[in-house]
């Protein structure tokens, strides 16, 4: 069953768009979302925080 | 929880992908776009389009009786992105606290799964540690084991 999603899951294609590239093209689409987790980790070392995460 | 999704489009830089909900409330175009927040860090924002115009909300709760699906589908494009940007950390939170509650269920019962694949960390309170269910994490980050 787990192979089954999996694989289900990976298989997703998605089909390229000319018409999506033009449409976001340069843009944010969800600005605030983008703002506030940027401000959120703005003074922090997140990469640093990742590898001692992972080291442990 | 479900192996179904929907069918994506996406654009040339495979940062920003669409696809439609169907159930009772109708088809509801959802979008979900990684954006780049600095360094090997991208942030997976995802919502519905409001009444089918450009502006799209992420608080906006659907209920249309698809949750699974839509989660599948969001999950998969994961696949799609760390095939394009290796070696990132994708960072996941939920619009409200719900859809994070709803977020950490999803990978809590895909654990073993995803952890076969990914490096899967939960961030709360200023700390980053490993995914452990049970734990009401505010940020989850994604990134491919190589």
């Amino acid at each position: 069953m787990k192979k089954e999603v999996k694989s289900s899951i990976k298989g997703n294609n998605a089909k390229i768009s000319a018409e999506l590239t033009k449409k976001y093209s340069g843009k944010i689409i969800f600005k605030d979302k983008f703002e506030r987790v940027k401000a959120y980790f703005k003074d922090r070392d997140l990469e640093s925080e990742v590898i001692d995460a992972l080291s442990n | 929880m479900g192996k179904d999704k929907y069918s994506l489009e996406t654009d040339e830089n495979n940062l920003v992908f669409e696809f439609y909900s169907e159930g009772p409330k109708g088809k509801i175009l959802k979008i979900i776009e990684y954006q780049h927040i600095g360094g090997r860090f991208y942030n997976l924002a995802f919502g519905d389009s409001i009444n089918m115009t450009k502006d799209f909300d992420d608080f906006i709760r659907t209920d249309n009786k698809d949750t699974d699906k839509v989660l599948s589908t969001v999950a998969s494009t994961l696949y799609i992105f760390f095939e394009h940007y290796q070696g990132t950390i994708v960072i996941a939170e939920g619009s409200t606290r719900s859809r994070t509650r709803l977020y950490r269920r999803y990978l809590s019962a895909f654990l073993e799964l995803i952890e076969s694949e990914f490096n899967l960390l939960g961030e709360l309170n200023g700390k980053t540690e490993r995914f452990r269910k049970g734990i009401d994490y505010k940020f989850f980050l994604i990134s491919q084991k190589i």
